[in-house]
């Protein structure tokens, strides 16, 4: 029954039968099932992935740890799997960092010592400059003349500047040139990728280039430049790369906007020549600065040579003033001094002293007093002679008179000689004088009375002189009534004194 | 050849020079720009480099050109100087009809490489009338498929000059294209 019953089942079931059958097997067996699931594992994944982003967290999450063990366990194998890709960018770093350092310690080694490092480190921190920066510009003959930034794809001109703001006219080509030779360079030594030629030599000019993704920047160097200038070029190529990166990946042949750049390419025109290396080039800032120094120590001792020269015009003066003889002169401590020989008649050294303009405090002087034989001098002492001599004399009238008596006649005589010597020894010096002769009246008698009376007595007198051939120009009359009487007393005595024309030398100014 | 005054706010292109071996590239760069460079660096180099300013539309523009040294064989032909080309110079010799195939097949190529940029047919050495070898047919099938086509002679200055303005006008448009693309 049994097996009958089996039989109907295998008739009626016998296919799924089998088909369930083959299906266990898969299950059962670990090599099958795992077929099975491996067929569509990787459809199953990125249907769950992409539906769940917690499963995608949790994929992350083993396979990070996977590695981790991974690397805890063997590190070799995942190195050795990075390695092609890595080791390019490992090794351009390090090449880098190492000649990087090579560098400084080079440097360290020659300049650090020296005395020249010294300033230099005081110049950077008085200028608030990097140490570097100071080394790099002061250090060796050399001179950035020209920087292209140079489009890497196209190999075009994006902009340019020049030391000596002549920019080249044919830079367009050189840029293209520069990139067909380093294109030349990759495929004919077949570098890596990354691998850009670094420099070439241009008869006595180095080109250096300086590679980024997208764009080139290359500088033209004369002489012998630091290695450190490589990181300037560096540097200005980041920041050009960084600031216009969307310009320059849109570049399409409008080189406009890059003119935004040029400041980044002017900090590379860097280094100085020295005269050997640019023969009959003047080069202005140092002209300048050498202008400059001289102009501040002119200026800085203007005061102390503006003073010394008046001095010094001031002794040569003193020396050809007549009745004046320097003995001594010179300076003590802050002050000058003077001593000399000095007629009486002599200018007033004090008061040149103060015409020149120095300061009277400064000066100490010392004279002893002489009589000076110098023909000005002596015309001097002459008109002194004549005008005090001349200032005695006095013409008396009788009371109430004007006439000039016979007995006068004599004085007036004696006045027109010294009068005469008074106006020859003015003439000698150049000095303008004036005679002037006043009449007066006593006591006695009405104002308007006397004042007539004076005047009349000082025109007879004028008049008499006149007629002796003296000059009317050089003398005054006037009339002083009784206001200017030669004696204040009332006796006979003194009117008479007061009677008279009386004479007064003036040297107008 | 006039004196030329860098404009400062040129347009920059580049344009290199394709085509089989002796068809005339160089001669016709030589008919058209001012060189500064000594002829030993096409060789050496493998490429020479000359500019022309022009005047076109009212801008100006100024061509680098790159003639590209080899013969034949593209493989020869370095595609890293085509790199960044705005437009391209396709030459043939009029009495050598085996030169305009090469001139058809190395399109393709370089259209591979640069993708689709304005480019122009010279079909030169048109003054050698006698010898003139290729039909009218070959070329007014190739006009029919978009192409732009000059004959030219390198040697009495013929159609030259019209040859590189037209490209640059070319190259004019599809900036101007692409950027109102872009907006
Ligand atoms: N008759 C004639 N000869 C030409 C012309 N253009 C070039 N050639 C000559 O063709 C030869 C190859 O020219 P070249 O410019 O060097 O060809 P490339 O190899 O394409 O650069 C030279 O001998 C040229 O003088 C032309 O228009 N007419
Ligand atoms: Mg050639």
């Amino acid at each position: 029954m049994t097996s009958e019953l089996a039989k109907l089942r295998e008739l009626l079931l016998g296919p799924e039968q089998a088909a369930i059958e083959a299906l266990r097997e898969r299950f059962d067996d670990p090599k099958l099932f795992a077929e099975a699931v491996g067929s569509v594992l990787a459809e199953a994944i990125r249907l769950r992935a992409s539906g769940d982003p917690r499963f995608k967290q949790l994929l992350e999450r083993i396979v990070e740890d996977v590695i981790r063990n991974s690397v805890r366990r063997n590190p070799a194998i995942l190195t050795d799997a990075l390695f092609p890709i890595i080791s390019g960018a490992v090794r351009k770093s390090v090449a880098a960092a190492l000649r990087g350092m090579m560098e400084s310690i080079d440097q360290l080694v020659e300049q650090g010592f020296s005395r020249r490092a010294f300033k230099w480190r005081i110049e950077a921190f008085r200028t608030g400059r990097p140490f570097g920066e100071i080394v790099l510009l002061r250090s060796t003959l050399y001179r950035v003349e020209q920087v292209f930034l140079i489009h890497r794809n196209t190999g075009l001109l994006l902009s340019q500047r020049a030391a000596d703001s002549a920019v080249h006219r044919d830079a367009d080509l050189i840029a293209a040139m520069m990139t067909a030779i380093q294109d030349f360079v990759t495929d004919s030594f077949g570098k890596q990728e990354g691998d850009d030629l670094e420099s070439f030599r241009v008869g006595e000019c180095a080109v250096w280039i300086e590679s980024s993704p997208n764009a080139v920047l290359a500088g033209v160097v004369r002489g012998v430049a630091p290695a450190r200038l490589r990181r300037v070029f560096q540097g200005a190529l980041e920041r050009i790369c960084s600031e216009q990166a969307r310009e320059i990946e849109e570049f399409d042949g409008d080189t406009a906007c890059f003119r935004e750049s040029e400041r980044h390419l002017d900090s590379c025109l860097l280094g100085r020549l020295s005269a050997a290396e640019a023969p009959g080039r003047v080069r202005w800032p140092w002209v300048l600065a050498a202008c400059v120094s001289v102009l501040g120590v002119i200026l800085w001792s203007v005061p102390v040579l503006r003073e010394r020269s008046r001095w010094s015009q001031y002794l040569n003066r003193l020396k050809e003033e007549p009745g004046i003889v320097l003995t001594e002169t010179g300076r003590d401590g802050g002050n000058y001094y003077v001593s000399g020989l000095r007629d009486p008649l002599a200018a007033d050294p004090a008061a040149l002293l103060r015409e020149s303009g120095i300061d009277g405090e400064q000066v100490r002087f010392q004279w002893e007093p002489y009589v000076s034989l110098q023909p000005g001098l002596a015309a001097v002492r002459r008109m002194e002679v004549s005008k005090t001599a001349i200032e005695k004399q006095a013409v008396r009238f009788p009371v109430n008179s004007a006439k000039i008596s016979v007995a006068q006649a004599e004085t007036i005589t004696g006045l027109v000689s010294h009068i005469r010597d008074l106006l020859e020894s003015a003439r000698v010096v150049a000095r303008p004088v004036l005679v002037e002769v006043i009449g007066h009246a006593d006591f006695s008698g009405g104002e308007t009375h006397n004042n007539r009376l004076a005047v009349q007595r000082a025109g007879a007198v004028f008049a008499a002189l006149i007629g002796e051939g003296l000059p009317a120009s050089q003398i005054r009359a006037r009339g002083a009534g009784s206001s200017e009487p030669l004696r204040s007393g009332d006796s006979e005595l003194d009117k008479e004194f007061n009677r008279s024309v009386s004479f007064r030398v003036l040297f107008p100014k | 050849m006039n004196p030329t005054v860098q404009p400062s706010n040129a347009i920059q292109k580049k344009v290199c020079m394709v085509g089989a071996f002796a068809v005339g590239k160089t001669s016709l760069v030589k008919r058209f720009v001012e060189s500064i460079f000594d002829e030993r660096y096409h060789t050496t180099i493998g490429v020479k480099i000359d500019r022309k300013y022009l005047t076109v539309k009212g801008r100006d523009v100024n061509l680098v050109l790159w003639d590209l040294a080899g013969d034949d064989e593209l493989a020869q032909l370095r595609m890293s100087h085509l790199r960044g080309a705005s437009g391209y110079i396709l030459v043939a010799d009029g009495s050598r009809p085996a030169t305009l195939d090469k001139a058809i097949e190395l399109q393709s190529r370089v259209e591979s490489t640069l993708g689709s940029v304005p480019f122009v047919l010279a079909l030169n050495k048109s003054d050698l009338v006698h010898e003139w070898r290729i039909g009218a047919d070959a070329a007014a099938a190739l006009e029919r498929s978009g192409w732009t086509i000059f004959s030219t002679s390198a040697k009495v200055g013929s159609g030259v000059e019209h040859l590189f303005e037209t490209l640059a006008a070319k190259m004019l448009e599809s900036t101007e294209k692409q950027v109102s693309d872009a907006t």
